[in-house]
């Protein structure tokens, strides 16, 4: 009898001890930063010299891709992320065509001209095809920076290989300004960064970065041209 | 002889209740796309609420004038209610270079109306859009239940370049005092009632107590179009907060979280990819295993108190629930100021298999690229995926589809 009497008291006991550990949840004290984010990286960065482009280009794509067929690189923000980016047209290297195209590949193959039309509401249903690389492409590698060194970091590899984007006159601008000058600019341009001069066919355009990927978009015709178009 | 027996008993007794009665051994939380109560209500008042959820309102319910959707099960629905859809929402506003600044109206842009002349569009000068995939809802009581100090851990636990920021927002139903935010692409919420009362203005268009004015269009006024007096949910005995708004909160607290693909989980495929995706690093963010407060722990700045349902789980989410810059924006600032503009909460990753659309704004269609994406934060985890034999990759992947 007196074990069963033990158990009950014991029981109770626990269980009252239980209900009675009521927590209350104690905020954290954590210092508040409201303020904007610092502007990042804004470091003027040496012209590149070929042979950092020529590792800047391997350290992304290793042996998939040389430049050319014409040497020529751009340097700028094309993704408005603050570190400056590389943009090389580049041929494929046709015994690595597989590799360029491989499903799990590091990179990202897109076509500027394939871009749909920046939409909204619910997102469509279908998709395009996806975009591969063929034996005679003349594709604009662009190597995302990364940090203050911006794509000459050997973190740098986040890259894209994209169709339609090389052509004349191939140069970079601010977008701020190019953008103000395009009376309907793309609704899904960013205004940070810069844009790349870039002619689709016998349009002039130039190629910008949408968030997700490269797309291009035609330049007025006016005349005389703006500022912002000259070398 | 009888009495030293019965003693013996009793002290057996004691010797198995005793360690269970104190036991704090935290238990994993249940999970399943069923449709079944995890615990917090009855099932019958489970069931009840889901209807709830799943009703589509109308106009004279309160409906609009500006709204997105007709029921919270149109975003929430696949495989279940609660769950997630294809839907997503915009977002815009204009980066002066220094601050964001909310499109006139607030960033969200409202996609119907019940009248054309109110449906707002994208005004010039707003350069800065995006789309917001629907969220997951399923196993938000649990989360909910997480103290903010374990997220705050969490943060403390990571690489100073990894870190993810931690931002006390405003519990509605606790006169705005302040809570680590966890819901919403933005930690914009700490409590599944704020949660609620914000979908249900700025989602259907329906105020109610915690959020009693109605939404402009593009900034002028709507109110020749509300047909009903608001709150239009109010308050009314019992329902403080209204009616809907509490029945909303009661069947997302009482959810299951979402459940692994138990096969694919168990072939070796998916358990090298499961070691992988620690090796490589991507468990700094996507964070395992979440264990919730104690039973009886009072949460919500007071409001609400952690039932035994809720309390001590153990949970899964693949997300720590902090905010990071992984490079892909979204440029827009909700309550946690300046510093997060092109800040996200980390995707919880639970139930990822029935995702097909990825990223914040769902324009990343399979998995390769949506790791790819990440950049900013990410940048040496993701360059460890890149370092990858194209099996591991698919190992990898097969991990993340059997989640």
């Amino acid at each position: 009898m007196a074990g069963v009497i033990l158990a009950f008291v014991a029981i109770v006991f626990a269980l009252a001890a239980r209900r009675g550990r009521e927590a209350v949840e104690v905020e954290p004290h954590v210092p508040h930063s409201p303020g904007p984010s610092p502007p990042p990286f804004a470091v003027a960065l040496p012209p590149p010299r070929p042979s950092e482009v020529e590792d800047g280009l391997h350290r992304a794509f290793g042996d998939t891709v040389r430049a050319g067929p014409s040497p020529r690189y751009l340097v700028g923000d094309f993704n408005g992320d603050g570190a400056e980016d590389l943009a090389v047209p580049v041929s494929p290297v046709e015994s690595r065509l597989g590799d360029l195209n491989d499903s799990l590949a590091n990179w990202n193959v897109q076509d500027a001209l394939g871009v749909p039309p920046p939409r909204s509401g619910p997102a469509p249903l279908a998709t395009s095809a996806p975009v591969t690389v063929q034996p005679n492409d003349v594709l604009l590698a662009v190597v995302h920076g990364y940090g203050g060194r911006g794509w000459r970091d050997g973190q740098a590899r986040q890259c894209y290989l994209v169709r339609h984007a090389t052509g004349a006159p191939l140069e970079a601008r601010p977008r701020s300004v190019l953008l103000r000058y395009v009376e309907k600019a793309p609704s899904d341009a960013r205004l940070s960064g810069d844009v790349i001069l870039a002619s689709a066919g016998k349009k002039d355009g130039f190629v910008y970065w949408t968030g997700v990927r490269y797309a291009w978009h035609p330049l007025p015709k006016k005349s005389p041209p703006h500022p912002a178009l000259s070398p | 002889m009888r009495t030293l027996r019965l003693s013996l008993l009793g002290v057996a007794v004691a010797a198995f209740v005793l360690p269970a009665a104190f036991s704090d051994s935290p238990t994993e939380a249940p999970t399943g796309f069923d449709n079944l109560t995890n615990g917090f209500t009855l099932q019958a008042d489970f069931d009840s609420d889901r209807g709830t959820f799943e009703e589509r309102e109308d106009i004279d319910e309160g409906l609009g004038p500006v709204f997105n959707a007709q029921g919270c099960a149109e975003c929430h629905q696949s495989p279940v209610t609660g769950a997630i859809s294809q839907i997503t929402e915009l977002r815009a506003g204009h980066f002066d270079g220094v601050n964001f600044i909310d499109h006139p109206g607030g960033s969200l842009i409202n996609d119907r109306a019940v009248d054309a002349s109110i449906q707002e569009r994208v005004l010039g000068g707003n350069e800065v859009r995006t789309f917001r995939t629907s969220l997951n809802t399923l196993g938000d009581g649990f989360v909910e239940a997480v103290d903010s100090n374990t997220l705050v851990a969490l943060a403390n636990a990571q690489p100073s370049n990894m870190r993810g920021q931690f931002i006390e927002v405003p519990v509605g139903e606790a006169g705005g005092q302040t809570r680590g935010g966890r819901f919403g692409w933005k930690n914009q919420h700490a409590s599944l009632l704020s949660f609620s009362a914000d979908a249900y203005l700025n989602e259907m268009g329906i105020t109610s107590v915690l959020q009693p004015n109605e939404n402009t269009s593009n900034g002028n006024s709507t109110a020749t179009f509300d047909e009903a007096a608001d709150p239009e949910d109010p308050a009314v005995p019992g329902s403080p907060n209204g009616q809907d708004v509490e029945a909303f909160t009661r069947f997302m607290r009482a959810t299951k979280a979402p459940p692994r693909d138990d096969a694919l989980a168990a072939t070796a495929d998916a358990q090298a990819g499961s070691t992988l995706f620690n090796q490589i690093g991507c468990r700094t963010c996507h964070t395992r295993n979440i264990t919730t407060s104690p039973a009886g722990t009072v949460i919500n700045r007071g409001a609400f108190t952690v039932p035994a349902a809720l309390g001590n789980k153990i949970i899964h989410p693949f997300s720590d629930f902090l905010l990071h810059d992984v490079g892909t924006g979204d440029g827009i600032v909700q309550n946690g100021g300046q510093s997060t503009r092109n800040k996200l909460r980390t995707a919880p990753l639970w139930g990822l298999r029935t995702r097909p659309r990825l990223m914040h704004d769902g324009e990343t269609l399979n998995r390769n690229e949506a790791i790819l994406r990440h950049a900013g934060q990410a940048t040496s985890v993701i360059n460890n995926y890149r370092n990858l034999s194209t099996t591991q990759k698919n190992q990898l992947i097969t991990f993340l589809n059997s989640l």
